[in-house]
Formats: C-alpha cells, sequence, structure tokens
C-alpha cells in the first residue's frame, strides 16, 4: 500500500485533497495532519511503516515548515526514512524555496494547487 | 546675522595661532566664546567624551599625534561631527589628504586668514554634516518602508492566494446534477468560509494601511497614566467580561516623547493582547509598568499570567503581520505588528519573552528618549 502524509492547517485544502484522492487514486492511502507536532506525533509512533511521501505546507501556526524539517532532521528521519518530502505551499516568496532547497530531504516545491496529473508523475518515478 | 551657538573645538598646541584663530572667529557670527581648546590629541579626546562638540578644527601637527592620523583618530571616533583642517601651507598635500578622507575643509594660518574664509568654512561643514545627518536617517527610514512594503506585499499575496485557491478547487468539484445534495451542501459551506477568509484578511490589510498612512504623527511629549486611562476604559467591556485586574506603575518614568494616538494604540494593543491570551479558567492579571533603561530609553513592560506563546522558533515571528501563535486564536495577527511598526517609526524596540517560572509572558517596549523627528 502507498502511503501519503500532508501535514497542512488549511483544513479546506486538505478536504480538496482527500476528495481527489477517492476520485482519482483511490488505492493510495492519504493521510491529513492539520499541524507540524501532529505530523510529527504520527511519524514518531509509525517509525516502523514510514510514509513514501510527506507534502508539507510552510505557513502554519506555531510550528511551520521548515520547523518540522528542522525537528525531522534531529530525529535522523532523513537518514533512517525513505519518505521523499515535497513543499505544498500557496507562498510566492523565492527565499522560501530557496530554504526548503538547503533541506537534503526536500525533493521539490510545489505551487497550491496540487494536480493529480503532477501527483502521478512524482509517484511514477519512485514506483517505476 | 543670526548668532549661532555653536561649540567649536579647537585642536591646536602653538599659542600664536590659537590666538589668530580666536580672534578672527571673534569678527564671525559664531560666538568665541564657547570656543574649547585642547593642545593635546589625549586632552581633545578627553574633551569629545565629555561634552557635545559640534565642530573640530584642528591642527594636524600635536606633540602627541602627527600628520594625517591625527584626523583619522578623531574622525574615526567621532564621523558625525564635521572637522576642519587648520594647518601651515608646507602642509597643504596633507590637507587635501585629510580632505579625500572626508575632512570637511582646510584653512591656511597666516596673514591671508580672514574672518570671509573662517566663516565661509565653519558654515559649510555646519550645513553639510546636517544634511548629511538627515540624508542618512532618510536613507534608513526608506530602508525600513522598502523592508515593510516587501513584508507587506508577501504577506498580502500568501493569505490572498490561499483563499482564492481553495475557492477554485471547490467550484471545479460543485456538481449539481452528479453529486447527492449534501456533498455539494458541504461544498457551498466551505467555498462560503473561504469568501469569509478573503474578507477578514483584507480588512486585516486596510486595517495596517491605515496604522501606516497615520505614521508621521507629531511628536508630544504625553504623560502614560493619562493615555492608560483612556485604553482601559476603551477595554473595560473585556476587562469586566474577564474579570481581569490590570494594574499599572508609573512612578519611574511618568511621560514619553511619541505621537499620543499611536501611544494609545501600542497600550491598548498589547493589553489586549495580554487579555486575548488568557489562561481559562484562571482569572487575567496585567501589570503595566515603566522603567528607565539604560541612558537612552524609556521602558514600558506588560506582564500577564495568560497562555504565553509557543518559545523557540517563534520567538522572532510573534511580531510579524498575519502571525497567529496559536491554532485556536482569534487574533488576526496585526497587533502585535502594528506595536513593532509605531514603535520603530520612532527608534525605539521591542520584545517579548515567556516568564521563566510561572505562566504568562512580558512584552517590553522600549521608547527611546529621542525620537527620530525630535532628532532632525
Amino acid at each position: 500500500m502507498k502511503k501519503i502524509i500532508f501535514i497542512d492547517d488549511d483544513e479546506i485544502n486538505n478536504f480538496l485533497l482527500e476528495n481527489k484522492f477517492n476520485t482519482h487514486l483511490p488505492d493510495v492511502k492519504a493521510e491529513f495532519f492539520d499541524s507540524a507536532e501532529a505530523g510529527l506525533n504520527y511519524l514518531s509512533e509509525n517509525g516502523e511503516a514510514p510514509p513514501q511521501f510527506i507534502f508539507l505546507d510552510i505557513k502554519m501556526p506555531a510550528m511551520n515548515g521548515f520547523d518540522f524539517l528542522k525537528e525531522y532532521h534531529r530525529r535522523m528521519y532523513h537518514e533512517s526514512f525513505p519518505t521523499r518530502i515535497f513543499m505544498l505551499s500557496s507562498s510566492v516568496k523565492a527565499s522560501d524555496r530557496e530554504k526548503s532547497r538547503s533541506f537534503s530531504s526536500v525533493e521539490g516545491f510545489i505551487s497550491k494547487p496540487l494536480e493529480i496529473k503532477e501527483l502521478q508523475e512524482i509517484m511514477e518515478k519512485t514506483f517505476k | 546675522m543670526e548668532n549661532e551657538d555653536l561649540t567649536i573645538l579647537l585642536i591646536e598646541d602653538q599659542e600664536a595661532d590659537i590666538l589668530l584663530f580666536t580672534e578672527i572667529l571673534a569678527d564671525t557670527s559664531y560666538s568665541a566664546h564657547k570656543l574649547k581648546t585642547a593642545g593635546r590629541m589625549s586632552q581633545a579626546l578627553d574633551i569629545l567624551e565629555e561634552q557635545r562638540i559640534d565642530i573640530v578644527v584642528l591642527d594636524l601637527h600635536l606633540p602627541d599625534s602627527r600628520g594625517l592620523e591625527t584626523f583619522i583618530k578623531i574622525t574615526e571616533s567621532y564621523p558625525e561631527i564635521p572637522a576642519i583642517i587648520y594647518t601651515v601651507t608646507d602642509d597643504e598635500d596633507i590637507a587635501l589628504d585629510a580632505i579625500r578622507k572626508g575632512a570637511d575643509d582646510y584653512l591656511i594660518k597666516g596673514p591671508y586668514l580672514d574672518t570671509v574664509q573662517v566663516e565661509k568654512s565653519i558654515r559649510k561643514a555646519v550645513e553639510t554634516s546636517k544634511s548629511r545627518t538627515v540624508m542618512q536617517q532618510t536613507m534608513q527610514d526608506l530602508k525600513r518602508t522598502n523592508e515593510y512594503l516587501e513584508h507587506f506585499a508577501y504577506v498580502a499575496s500568501h493569505d490572498l492566494n490561499a483563499p482564492l485557491i481553495n475557492l477554485e478547487e471547490l467550484q471545479k468539484i460543485v456538481d449539481l446534477e452528479g453529486k447527492p445534495v449534501e456533498f455539494n451542501a458541504r461544498i457551498f459551506h466551505k467555498m462560503s468560509k473561504s469568501i469569509g477568509r478573503l474578507r477578514a484578511t483584507l480588512n486585516s490589510l486596510f486595517r495596517v494601511l491605515e496604522v501606516h498612512q497615520k505614521l508621521d504623527d507629531t511628536l508630544e511629549d504625553i504623560s502614560l497614566e493619562e493615555i492608560m486611562k483612556k485604553v482601559m476604559q476603551d477595554l473595560s467591556a473585556d476587562i469586566t467580561a474577564l474579570e481581569a485586574v490590570v494594574q499599572h506603575d508609573f512612578t519611574a518614568a511618568s511621560r514619553v516623547k511619541f505621537p499620543p494616538e499611536h501611544l494609545y494604540e501600542v497600550l491598548k494593543q498589547l493589553v489586549a493582547n495580554a487579555l486575548r491570551y488568557h489562561r481559562k479558567n484562571v482569572r487575567p492579571e496585567i501589570m503595566v509598568r515603566s522603567s528607565l533603561h539604560e541612558s537612552d530609553y524609556i521602558c514600558v513592560e506588560v506582564e500577564d499570567n495568560g497562555i504565553g506563546f509557543g518559545g523557540g522558533p517563534q520567538q522572532h515571528r510573534i511580531f510579524s503581520l498575519f502571525n497567529r501563535p496559536h491554532k485556536s486564536s482569534s487574533g488576526h495577527g496585526i497587533g502585535l505588528y502594528t506595536v513593532k511598526t509605531l514603535v520603530e517609526n520612532q527608534n525605539g524596540l521591542v520584545s517579548a519573552r515567556n516568564k521563566e517560572h510561572e505562566p504568562g509572558s512580558v512584552f517590553q517596549v522600549l521608547f527611546n528618549k529621542f525620537p527620530k523627528n525630535s532628532q532632525t
């Protein structure tokens, strides 16, 4: 089973994605977390079966996406997990992209909305 | 001609040259009785340390310092004070070097030195230095405004973009014929939520713009007590509803130089913030206290016993636009941004910390005793 997690405080965005998965990718298990803390908790409880993908928002209250990444690296998940991380944001700031690139675990930066076609391409590359 | 009250420091070890300069200065519009003299570099530096000097006139050859280095020693420590080189014909080359290094002018000692030269030289040096100060302040203001605008544009675009993207996506999946009524109703509900978010963000932006437009209000010497009274009145509904205890103590420092409306806004936002982030079932206790901070600032602290804010990485974000420290917070993230903008605009500083051994936070504002508009 392919497992993808989304970390985003935007509840509508999560609803939209869930709807897309149900319609177009019913064989993928997508889980949604509305805060970086909740995402980290999930990872520490599911260290045996980490997700293949994390899609991560940047601007969130309390811990933001970059705080999440720092903690992710501090816990050495970037070495122990095969997980691929993509930033998924509506930020238009160039420095947000650059900052994302500075984390070795981040593979790409996607501007919202995430299109199913884009997601399929990313998944095909991984599971080929 | 107006008699200008400049304090001039003449750095010169030769009696005759001091006398010459003093006599000529007496005939200019600058008063000679405020002239200070120093025969040695060490003495000159002591005087500069102790009192305000408006202009330095200096000989480059002193018993304890020689040549260009004399000028450099002064200008490195006091770059803002205009300097005129006072020299002999033989040393014109060194005087020129000093001009290249930033000296304002030079005067050649001797029988040809006259009132017009000295008057012109001092006048020009003082004016140049004044406009240099104004220019530096303007540059600093511009830089700050630019940073604000950039940040503002970024935050605005993000916070407007996110709900708009949601609306576009929601609109795509509405399907009145093919989907059950409940599904469509859910979509419409989310659409109206997104519209609400767009409206709230825009309203916040309008408020921020309003604050920015009010930025160059005139400075007044105002009583903290007086403004605090007004704040308490305007927040009385919230204070009563929460049964909060709000106290203040301005005995250590009772007045600040600040635009009155801005001071009202700063205090109101800080107290409102302290009220908003109270702990559940704990009566809010808020203390507003003033104190003297180093020699340049008057410090006002607002201390509460509320929930505080996430420490660590959040600390520097708490004052940014549209930042909400808690997911559940009812604030829009403009209040503290406004406080920071207004205070920094008058060369003050803001900071916040959580209390160490008990719940609650302390917000500190340092009001500059010499705010921007009073300096120019």
